[in-house]
């Protein structure tokens, strides 16, 4: 009877589930809203005019006028901000002048290797991540529960460019299993596009792993001590089905609150590993244009990137909400 | 009739600890192996950066092109980089620039975070709205994202680094003192010192802050890693310190260009990043566990 009323809390919901979703989505706004506002200023507080700044020392002064007319930089700044909004609503984020093409398409050809990057090594993570935290708080305060948190801590102390750097070393050049660096695209075939995402992957996923082995130790320990488990090894379960259908179910609810987290470390991640790779992802788009001074590609694509995370984080709390019938839709 | 003699107020007992807690923290500290490796090692780092120009063997600068690209040995440990230059004298020197910018930025976010967490925890309404706000806003984007972004406003130099790893940095410490604040402010010994007229100002400096310096300690050193990891990778990608600066990050970007014949031009920078991280992560778990019993596992 006990199961029955637990069953209706969590699935009876269902509008219930809709209602909260529709909630947080518009509470989503008002932080698009910052967000925009944000990409806005990056622009404004440039010391000095970001238009001569960008086409570097050398432009001829109508060269400059003319990038000034063409940013919208001589109208005045309520037009102009008013102007970014309503792109911004639009799904317009400007024009690259550098790369001839609007910001947005220099984006979306740039994004199937970082989506792929970013989606494999949290793959990656929690593959490794998990069972690792797993079997250190089963065997806490052993050798293997010291190995393991060893494994953890350098996971999350390794700097992923030196370790990106390592692997080609070691599997590309001395081993020769893996292309040294680039990117095979999914079009040219989806295994060896996967091939050659498989050390970047590993090097942007190694401190993602630590962290999520991290967590979900001491979750474990926690969930492990609690009197349900105790009940369940009493009543003579198996440790095996104690471990994997009792206590792990309910210990893996923080680690899908800080798979969140751990996306914006991974896009974050992803400008370093393609650098280190050569991939020709959305992270190398961000620092070449940062070194460019592309400002309308910068602020497009951390647009972007926010708009991802937020998006992410978005749907981690829901998915939080769904799996832990104890939260309120709140 | 006898005057009522003023009874004594029996004075305010001071809490005697059996040990000062300074000496208490101390001897779990020194019980905690990780903690100790993570202090050690951070010790001897510090150590080579204060008499980085006593222990380095040759000018982390100077290019001595007669000896490019010497592989490790007796007489360069550590080996030549394209320039000639020591590659062990300039992870040397390297570690003089990790550590300042670790310690200026997390000064930086400590104060400003600390501060306006204070203020905001301590007095709530709408001093809080506006700083949580803007903690909010801060945290709907990738940190090291935004730090990018702030230098490609300023851009490259270290000097901006601390800049836009000070501004990104701040938040985390705000939200952790908030909190501490916001739970400390209606504790018994915050409400007796309210009632013996301190002052808020006092208050919050004498009862609240010292009270969650622990947690503060804690994200500061943790901090301190993150921000020397932060700098390392900006430089790795161009925008941190420049050439001839012998700062980790970009001795490992001007080294890629000759992983194939010359791999210690890479690895050994990397390699005292990596030691610099674990040693601060060490450390700053181990006090966790030490000065923050809620977190103890």
């Amino acid at each position: 009877m006990e199961a029955t009323r637990a069953r209706a809390g969590c699935c009876g919901g269902i509008a219930e589930m809709l209602s909260y979703v529709i909630r947080r989505v518009i509470a989503l706004l008002p932080v698009l809203l910052i967000v925009a506002t944000v990409g806005f200023l990056l622009i404004h507080l440039t010391p000095g005019d970001p238009a001569a700044v960008m086409l570097g020392p050398d432009a001829a002064p109508d060269e400059v006028e003319r990038a000034r007319h063409e940013m919208g930089l001589d109208l005045p700044l309520p037009v102009q901000f008013l102007r970014w909004y309503g792109r911004v609503l639009r799904g317009d984020l400007g024009y690259s002048i550098f790369l001839d093409r609007p910001v947005i398409q220099a984006i979306v050809e740039r994004l199937e290797p970082t989506m792929l990057l970013t989606g494999m090594s949290l793959a990656i993570a929690l593959a490794i991540g998990v069972p690792t935290g797993v079997w250190a708080a089963v065997r806490h305060n052993t050798i293997v529960d010291q190995a393991c948190m060893g494994f953890a801590l350098a996971g999350v102390s390794i700097p992923n460019f030196w370790l990106g750097l390592n692997l080609i070393l070691l599997f590309s050049i001395y081993l020769g299993l893996f292309p040294v660096a680039g990117y095979t695209p999914l079009a040219e075939g989806v295994l060896r596009s996967l091939q050659s995402l498989v050390l970047p992957a590993i090097t942007l996923g190694s401190g993602a792993s630590g962290l999520i082995a991290r967590i979900t130790r001491s979750s474990m320990l926690e969930v492990l001590g609690q009197d349900f488990v105790r009940t369940a090894r009493a009543k003579g379960l198996r440790e095996r089905l104690v471990i994997f259908h009792h206590a792990l179910r309910n210990a893996l609810i923080p680690t899908v609150t800080v798979i969140g987290l751990a996306v914006g470390a991974l896009l974050a991640g992803a400008v370093v590993t393609e650098t280190v790779f050569a991939l020709p992802g959305v992270g190398r788009l961000v620092i070449s244009s940062v070194l460019r001074r592309d400002y309308p590609l910068i602020q497009g694509a951390l647009l972007f990137l926010a708009m991802i995370y937020v998006l992410v984080n978005l749907a981690v709390d829901i998915l939080y909400v769904y799996l832990d019938p104890r939260v309120k839709y709140v | 009739m006898r005057a009522v003699e003023a009874r004594p107020v029996a004075p305010v007992q001071p809490v005697v600890f059996a040990v000062p807690p300074g000496q208490l923290i101390w001897r779990r500290l020194k019980r905690n192996r990780s903690a100790m490796v993570g202090a050690i090692t951070v010790g001897i780092l510090a150590t080579i950066a204060v008499f980085a120009p006593w222990v380095s063997p040759y000018d982390p600068i100077k290019n001595d092109l007669a000896n490019s690209m010497v592989a490790p040995g007796s007489r360069f440990l550590l080996g030549t980089d394209n320039l000639g230059r020591d590659i062990l004298s300039r992870v040397i020197f390297g570690s003089r620039i990790s550590l300042t910018v670790g310690l200026v930025v997390q000064s930086t976010a400590v104060t400003i975070g600390t501060l306006l967490g204070l203020l905001a925890g301590y007095y709530r309404g709408p001093l809080d709205d506006g700083v949580s706000g803007l903690t909010n806003i801060m945290f709907a984007f990738p940190s090291f994202l935004f730090a990018l972004a702030i230098m490609a406003v300023l851009g490259p130099s270290l000097y901006n680094v601390f800049i836009a790893l000070g501004v990104v940095g701040w938040p985390t410490i705000c939200r952790l003192v908030r909190g501490e604040a916001l739970s400390l402010r209606s504790k018994d010994f915050v409400e007796a010192a309210r009632a013996g007229g301190a002052s808020d100002l006092r208050i919050m400096l004498r009862h609240i802050l010292p009270n969650s310096l622990g947690p503060i300690i804690v994200a500061a050193t943790l901090g301190v890693a993150g921000a020397i990891l932060a700098e390392a990778s900006l430089s790795f990608l161009g925008l941190g310190a420049q050439p001839p600066a012998p700062s980790w990050g970009s001795m490992l970007s001007r080294g890629r260009a000759y992983i194939w014949n010359a791999p210690w031009l890479t690895f050994f920078p990397g390699l005292a990043i990596f030691v610099a991280i674990l040693g601060l992560n060490l450390l700053g778990d181990g006090l966790r566990d030490v000065l923050d019993p809620r977190l103890r596992h």
